[in-house]
């Protein structure tokens, strides 16, 4: 068992933010090496509920691998490979204990990867992407959302380096905190000189419900090409009254607004996972209805 | 007259003049506890404040340097000669000034713009005010514009100068701090009474000249209960070949309903670290409006806080960088909201080119107590070419549910279609990329006094085209 | 007893005085319009009567079916059958249309909605409304333009059948083709449940399919006259300025 840093912020800031990195004791125990490439069924789901090495690599057929993570204390690291025009969907669903999440992704010209990451009340969940865009074209697409409570802690860093010409992020991250939940949330989008005519945006919301909640997020760029338009955005705090009073003049009492609009803040991050079995199962764990009866 | 089209540099003639330093004390370079005492003693200091430096330099020479932001190794601090007073003595009489340290003002065109309407000028020659005067009526509303050093002597302002001097800085919060606090010397100190409402603004123009001089002036600005002032901080300085250290500290206290607007432009010459801390507590209802404008530097670490410590307090940053050939310019602003219903707004944009490199860095705070409060910080970044650099690294620390808090930030280029728009009504490709970033400025100069919007435009029009007009 | 009744009322937005002791009555299955000047206090009159927090009462009541609802909160009005169509409905990302109405039809009804049943009527009511039925599982009004925020406000009408529909500016904005829709929406509303109206217009061309029982002209926040339909037409040949007394020649 080793302290080791993780998360560090790309580029670190004002040192009494506590926001350039974190440090973790990685368990040295024994890693399950899981492969997934090329498979036939349109949906591969695996479950990890102990440290272990997936690979992930794509073929021609779009590929869709979902991710089921809860282990009381794991490292789990993930490394994509999207080769020229491949199509790669990961969705990783963590949840648990102590876990420690690492994803390194590769793209070549004209891959794409969509991302979807959903933590459920992680009591202590720290996770680490780097998405290299070396390829022209290629495409980033990552939703992202999180419901803690307690004292779960959550401590995620998305590093999106875009280096490709014509490349494309888009990052959008939805999450709710409520008791003593503490999140931080970095997200960099990266232009690499050269990155001609690359784009990227990102856009975290974060609804806070309770007094007590700690909120902190980083959304940085940086940028060393001209030919290029990023944007971030991040709003953070209450329900709008605005959409109080909108819900309320059509009938629905305020206490069960809260309720409402906290359980659909994941709403369309859930929608994204594009597996029916899976999307109901995260609803179940958010406590929603599913729309069947 | 035909433009030129490209300039790497603003042409800085203006500004670029120096005279030969005349016999000057100057102390040898470094910093020891002896040269602390020298400068204590030549200035003689009351014993707290000689005590206040020497514990400063303590807690200089254990602190680290910055671990984040521009590098600053060019920066040797045995070679900053921290103390070189000019000849000249304090003047309230322009003509007594002495010829040549005149000639340098008027060439900034300082008497004109107090001619023009400016309340008073507190002009520092390297590190002593050497010209200084504040209009009959601003004095005989009972406000108070002088050099610190002086006001400290006097028995008026002795005791409110101990009670306030680095404390919103305290020398420990950073090593630039904690050398400010050690060898600073010269700096405004305002005092506005209660209720009274300054019309006109107050300008203090600054600058260094000798080579190899630090410049460490303190401002110390305290506005009483429902009291309303506008402090314009400007500087320009000469070119140098050796590295300059500008480590300057700005107090500004706000009282309860009181409001400050607290201008700056600076246009330091490109060899200059420019390593500046600034602060404002604002009470209950009070409010703090920074216009910030930094062309200038080598390396800057800007990003003045403002503390929201009483119900309704509000802060306003409206900042531009402008960072060119040979600049690595960290500006932006913290905030911190420690009281109900506070209210920031922060709005800013960078510019890079000829590989320039600007960071927008900001830092926003919400505490528990601050139930109902609001931010919105919104940041543009433009970059004009290939081999500059732009970064924007935004950070907010929210611990109540009780608040809106909102942030954007966008980065790119001159949109082709602006360009082609302004070419098709007759603009050249230069004038209508010039007329772009202009307005690009707009946020700033719109909040700027006039002549000092108009010097703004200058500027930006001198770097993007050649030419003024 | 009339439907609605607006007794004296005087509102303010954070100490600015908007409506000065204005009275008015809707009866059951009446319509009416309410026309002014940019300004003068129509939308205030809207959100006031559907319970809006941010405006505030500061004389006079409302009364509604006989029940004073002055303090009551938005949702307690919506359930007792008052309906307000936005001029600019906020957009709730996470939560779709169809989610959104059947929860809100859920608490009118009072009783929960068999799927099957809420998704023939959803589909009914958009037909009338010429929408897409891709529109019912978007996010509410998320990436909606102008005309289709306002087709979703009226859909939102058929589908709650309120006794009172306050429709505020719904023409404003849109084509000729999306304002014979959205009258279409109000003709059906009227058929299926009888409901009165309340249409807040400054132009008239959404009157013309209406039969128009009485018009409320208002301005600087007081009701500078009342009269049945040949108002509308007095005020289409003549503007307000006449009116209102400002601009008279």
């Amino acid at each position: 068992m080793a302290a080791k840093q993780l998360n560090l912020l790309p580029a670190p800031t004002f040192s009494w933010l506590g926001v350039n990195g974190t440090e973790r004791e990685i368990y040295d125990d024994v890693a399950n090496e899981i492969t997934v490439s090329g498979c036939e069924d349109p949906v591969k789901r695996i479950t990890v509920d102990a440290s272990a090495n997936v690979k992930v690599s794509g073929s021609q057929n779009p590929q869709l691998v979902v991710m089921h993570i809860n282990a009381e204390h794991a490292a789990v690291q993930t490394a994509v490979c999207a080769g020229a025009g491949e199509t790669i969907k990961l969705v990783q669903i963590v949840s648990g204990g102590t876990n420690i999440l690492k994803l390194d992704a590769e793209l070549a010209d004209n891959a794409s990867l969509e991302l979807v990451q959903i933590y459920l009340n992680t009591a202590d969940a720290v996770s680490g992407a780097e998405i290299r865009m070396n390829g022209r074209k290629s495409v980033f697409t990552s939703y992202i959302g999180y419901n803690l409570t307690n004292d779960n802690t959550l401590d995620i860093s998305l590093n999106i380096v875009q280096n490709g010409k014509k490349s494309e992020s888009n990052t959008t991250v939805r999450g709710v905190l409520r008791e003593h939940a503490k999140k931080i949330f970095r997200g960099t989008i990266d232009f690499r000189n050269g990155a001609v005519g690359a784009c990227g945006t990102e856009q975290e919301n974060v609804l806070l419900l309770d007094e007590t909640v700690v909120n902190k997020t980083v959304p940085v760029i940086l940028c060393a090409e001209e030919d290029v338009a990023g944007s971030h955005g991040a709003t953070i705090g209450q329900i709008d009254p605005k959409h109080i009073f909108y819900m309320q003049s059509r009938g629905i009492p305020e206490a069960q607004i809260y309720e409402y609009l906290a359980q659909s803040q994941l709403g369309s991050i859930v929608r994204q996972i594009g597996d029916a079995e899976t999307e109901s199962g995260v609803s179940r764990m958010l406590g929603r209805e599913t729309a069947d009866e | 007259m035909r433009q030129k089209t490209q300039v790497a540099d603003i042409d800085r003639s203006l500004y670029d003049f120096r005279y030969d330093e005349d016999a000057a004390d100057f102390l040898n370079s470094g910093i020891t506890p002896e040269i602390i005492r020298e400068i204590s003693e030549e200035k003689n200091d009351p014993e707290w404040m000689r005590e206040f430096r020497l514990k400063s330099l303590e807690i200089y020479s254990r602190m680290k340097m910055p671990v984040w932001g521009p590098p600053v190794d060019g920066l040797d601090m045995r070679n900053i000669v921290t103390y070189i007073r000019p000849k000249s003595r304090m003047n309230t009489d322009w003509n007594n000034v002495p010829a040549h340290i005149k000639e340098t003002f008027e060439r900034l065109g300082i008497p004109q713009a107090e001619r023009e309407s400016l309340a008073g000028v507190g002009a520092q020659y390297d590190s002593e005010l050497v010209y200084h005067n504040v209009r009959k009526e601003v004095a005989q509303s009972g406000v108070v514009y002088t050099d610190l050093e002086s006001a400290m002597h006097d028995p008026k302002y002795a005791e409110i100068i101990r009670m306030h001097f680095m404390k919103l800085v305290p020398p420990g919060d950073h090593k630039f701090a904690a050398l400010h606090g050690a060898v600073w010397s010269g700096g405004s100190f305002v005092y506005v009474p209660a209720g009274v409402k300054l019309e006109i603004p107050l300008q203090s123009y600054f600058r260094l000249n000798a080579k190899g001089a630090g410049q460490f002036e303190h401002t110390l600005i305290i506005l009483e209960e429902n009291s309303d002032l506008h402090f314009i901080e400007g500087c320009s300085a000469p070119k140098y070949y050796e590295a300059g250290l500008h480590a300057g500290c700005v107090e500004l206290y706000v009282g309860k309903g009181a409001k400050l607007r607290y201008s700056t432009i600076e246009n330091w010459s490109k060899n200059m670290y420019n390593l500046n801390t600034k602060r404002a507590l604002v009470e209950e209802g009070g409010r703090i409006e920074w216009v910030s404008g930094s062309f200038g530097s080598h390396v800057s670490y800007l990003y003045p806080m403002s503390i929201l410590n009483g119900r309704g307090a509000s802060a306003e940053f409206t900042g531009i960088t402008f960072a060119g050939e040979g600049q690595n310019l960290d500006t932006g602003a913290k905030i911190v909201h420690n009281a109900p219903e506070t209210s920031s707004h922060i709005d800013t944009k960078s510019i890079s080119k000829s590989g320039g490199i600007s960071t927008f860095r900001s830092a926003v705070t919400v505490h528990e107590n601050a139930v109902g409060s609001r931010s919105s910080v919104s940041c543009e970044s433009l970059m004009l070419d290939g081999i500059s650099r732009s970064d924007t690294i935004p950070a907010m620390d929210i611990r109540t549910d009780k608040c809106d808090i909102g942030h954007e930030a966008k980065i790119g280029r001159i949109s082709d279609d602006a360009v082609f728009y302004l070419m098709s009504r007759g603009m050249d490709e230069q004038a209508a990329r010039a007329m772009i970033v202009s307005g690009f400025a707009g946020n700033v100069s719109k909040e700027l006094p006039l002549e000092y919007a108009v010097e703004m435009n200058n500027l930006i029009r001198l770097e993007m085209t050649g030419a003024v007009g | 007893m009339a439907l609605l009744t607006i007794e004296n009322l005087s509102v303010a937005i954070e100490d600015k005085a908007l409506l000065h002791g204005v009275s008015m009555e809707v009866g059951s299955g009446e319509t009416h319009v309410l026309m002014g000047p940019n300004g003068a206090g129509k939308s205030t009159l809207g959100f006031t009567v559907m319970g809006s927090p941010e405006y505030k009462v500061t004389g006079g009541k409302i009364l509604f079916d006989g029940a004073d609802i002055t303090a009551e909160s938005p949702d307690k009005r919506a359930k007792r059958g008052i309906f307000l169509s936005f001029q600019n409905p906020v957009e709730i990302p996470g939560i779709t249309l169809s989610d959104f109405l059947r929860s809100a039809l859920e608490q009118v009804e009072g009783e929960r909605i068999k799927l099957w049943a809420f998704k023939k009527q959803l589909k009914a009511a958009m037909d009338v409304l010429q929408m897409d039925a891709a529109y019912a599982e978007r996010d509410l009004n998320v990436g909606f333009s102008g005309g289709e925020k306002k087709k979703a406000e009226i859909l939102q009408l058929l589908m709650l059948k309120p006794r009172l529909a306050i429709l505020d500016e719904t023409d404003s904005g849109l084509d000729v083709d999306a304002v014979r829709t959205v009258s279409a929406g109000i003709a059906a509303y009227r058929e299926s449940c009888g409901g009165s109206l309340l249409i807040i217009t400054h132009n008239t061309k959404i009157l013309e399919a209406l039969q128009i029982d009485r018009a409320h002209i208002i301005a600087d926040g007081r009701i500078v006259r009342e009269g049945g339909a040949e108002l509308v037409a007095e005020i289409n040949a003549n503007g307000f300025e006449h009116l209102t007394g400002k601009g008279a020649i």
